[in-house]
């Protein structure tokens, strides 16, 4: 009788964790992906699609034709997990049962829960945002441009860095970079969290002309005037806002009992099991784990999950463990980029920007559909360092 | 011996780099209520001095430091 | 986590045998690219794209192919662009990439290890190239 194992989420982490476990497993197992609209985003792509560098269909895909054939889908929103009785409720009517689970549910956007942030700013965190904020800048003569963070934690800590200097390209090659203020209003008393990565990037910035202010959390809007608000009691007036939204856990986890505060798994950092259920794991943006939320990291956890569902399912002791291998590319303008690689126990060491990694980021992009979701895991430039988890 | 602060999120940043422990906390502070206090374990070195100059910019209260071998607690209240 | 990695994936065995600017380019980013995907890269320098990586030339000039023409070098130019050796040093960096001296024509040219630029990783004949290469094509600049 094959294991009946359920993902929830069909984006990267789930989709990676459903070709791997059936590739794995075999007949062994019985594995369905539920998602709400079965279409599979390369989010990674809108911050290139808002700069005006890359076409939204090309961002979206049939999940379908990324999944292996005897990898079920269910096209359908899950509204209740019930870890008790080892199901899950659909939006339908419908209930699928489990003997694993598998969270993969991502994260949600919610601008709402910052006053005139939804009419007061653009993002590039979702499809139709990014569109919105093409066309904006498709618009814009010249004036201030402020980009910032309204929420913690967010997908893909380094984004709003690389917005802005890829921004700063972008004007200048329309010519109206010197008619422009620009400036990176930072959560913190840096340009960027990782401190040696700051370093790299703060000179730039400053060559750019690229104003930096510290410690400014978004905390309110207001459309009309244009002033921006941070919760350390600043305000700026702006042109044109960017900002980060808050970010928040599904609501079936909410509505669940399953989350934190915010929505967020509690996850064990190394097992990643659900806290307090063994036959349940949350990977990805989903999970509280203090971890960099960004594609790479669930791919990364995917095999652990794989692993040790495959030994529970076989009855033999449990031993992969996630390292908390994390790898992501920092655009730095002007065509270079570094790379942040890092796991718990490696603190990242970012090489001197180059060409090379903003090659590798762009083909990386390019490859996307034909790797990662597949299951067929490229060896990632490594060129270094590198956390390997057994 | 003071009291035991009842802490209402603990978060265990150590190792994890990015976003970070101070960021972590930021988000943690911004989702409280006032008056509940949050603890983040860091072992970054940057968050011995980054963590209390945020905390006294945003007047927030730093409760407690405590240095263990695996790592710093930060102890922060949520001010206002 | 298996590394998905089988060490005959796709490796991109390159032959550089010119030694003008433009090709050379060409194959330093044919390496960048081939590096950042993850692909082995082995590049073999024969004849004048070995002279071009003489520790005390591999700075200089060394002209366009004669196809480039006075519009082809000038539009190289208004490229700009990074110079190829410093593509190689990245394309090192980001993947695995090795380069190697054809051992004939270091013979031929008079030189030994010291005279190259440390970019070069060693020399080899061309069989030992050859098998390294394994069954794939091979690319020949």
């Amino acid at each position: 009788m094959p294991a009946r194992i359920v993902v929830l989420g069909g984006g990267v982490g789930g989709t990676l964790v459903a070709n791997l476990l059936s590739a794995r497993l075999g007949r062994d197992a019985r594995v369905t992906v539920v998602d709400p609209t079965g279409m599979h985003v390369y989010q990674p792509g809108f911050l290139y699609l808002a700069l005006g560098q890359a076409n939204g269909r090309r961002l979206v895909r049939d999940e379908r034709t990324l999944l292996r054939r005897d990898v079920d889908l269910v096209v359908e929103e899950a509204i209740r997990i019930h870890p008790d009785a080892g199901t899950v409720q659909l939006r339908r009517g419908g209930s699928l049962a489990w003997d694993h689970l598998v969270i993969a549910t991502g994260a949600r956007l919610a601008p709402e829960r910052v006053p005139g942030l939804a009419s007061g700013a653009h993002d590039f965190y979702s499809l139709e945002g990014a569109q919105r904020l093409r066309e904006e800048l498709r618009r814009f003569r010249g004036g201030r441009i402020h980009v910032g963070v309204a929420g913690i934690p967010y997908k893909c800590p380094p984004a709003p860095v690389e917005f802005v200097l890829m921004l700063d390209d972008l004007l200048r090659r329309r010519g109206i970079r010197e008619r422009t203020e620009l400036t990176l209003l930072s959560p913190l008393d840096r340009a960027f969290t990782i401190e040696s990565a700051s370093r790299l990037v703060e000179p730039i910035m400053e060559r750019r002309g690229i104003r930096l202010m510290t410690f400014f959390n978004i905390e309110s809007v207001d459309p009309s005037a244009g002033v921006v608000t941070s919760l350390e009691g600043e305000k700026v007036e702006t042109d044109l806002l960017i900002a980060v939204p808050p970010h928040r856990g599904q609501r079936v986890i909410e509505e669940s009992g399953l989350g934190d505060a915010s929505g967020w798994v509690p996850t064990d950092r190394a097992t990643l099991e659900v806290e307090g259920h063994e036959r349940m794991y949350a990977i990805g943006d989903a999970t509280n784990l203090p971890i960099s939320k960004s594609g790479s990291t669930a791919h990364f956890e995917a095999p652990v999950v794989v692993s040790r569902i495959a030994s529970q399912i076989r009855g033999s002791a449990a031993r992969a463990n996630y390292g908390g291998r994390v790898m992501c590319f920092l655009e730095t303008g002007g065509r270079r980029a570094t790379v942040l690689r890092f796991d718990y126990h490696r603190p990242p060491v970012p090489p001197r920007p180059s060409f090379a990694w903003h090659a590798a980021k762009r083909i990386f992009n390019r490859l996307y559909w034909e790797t990662v979701p597949r299951g067929r895991v490229p060896e990632l430039p490594r060129g270094g360092e590198e956390g390997a988890e057994r | 011996m003071g009291a035991t602060v009842e802490v209402h999120r603990s978060i265990d940043a150590r190792g994890m780099p990015c976003p970070g422990p101070l960021m972590s906390l930021i988000g943690a502070v911004r989702e409280a209520e006032v008056g509940q206090v949050i603890e983040v374990w860091s072992t970054d070195p940057g968050s011995a001095t980054d963590i209390p100059a945020w905390v006294r910019k945003a007047g927030h209260d730093l409760v407690e430091v405590e240095e263990t071998p695996e790592g710093t607690r930060f102890v922060v209240r949520k001010a206002r | 986590m298996t590394r998905d990695r089988d060490d005959g994936r796709n490796p991109l065995p390159l032959v550089l045998f010119s030694g003008t600017d433009d090709r050379l380019t060409a194959a330093a980013v044919l390496a960048v690219g081939a590096a950042a995907m993850g692909r082995r890269v082995h590049v073999f320098l024969q004849y004048w794209a070995l002279d071009a990586f003489r520790a005390d030339r591999i700075a200089k000039d060394h002209g366009a192919a004669p196809e480039a023409g006075p519009e082809g070098r000038a539009a190289m130019q208004r490229h700009g662009g990074q110079h190829w050796s410093e593509l190689f040093r990245q394309a090192k960096e980001v993947g695995e990439v090795r380069i190697t001296a054809c051992a004939r024509s270091m013979e031929m040219l008079g030189l030994s290890m010291e005279d190259l630029d440390p970019l070069v990783d060693g020399q080899e004949g061309v069989a030992s190239f050859l098998l390294a290469a394994g069954d794939g094509g091979i690319t020949f600049i």
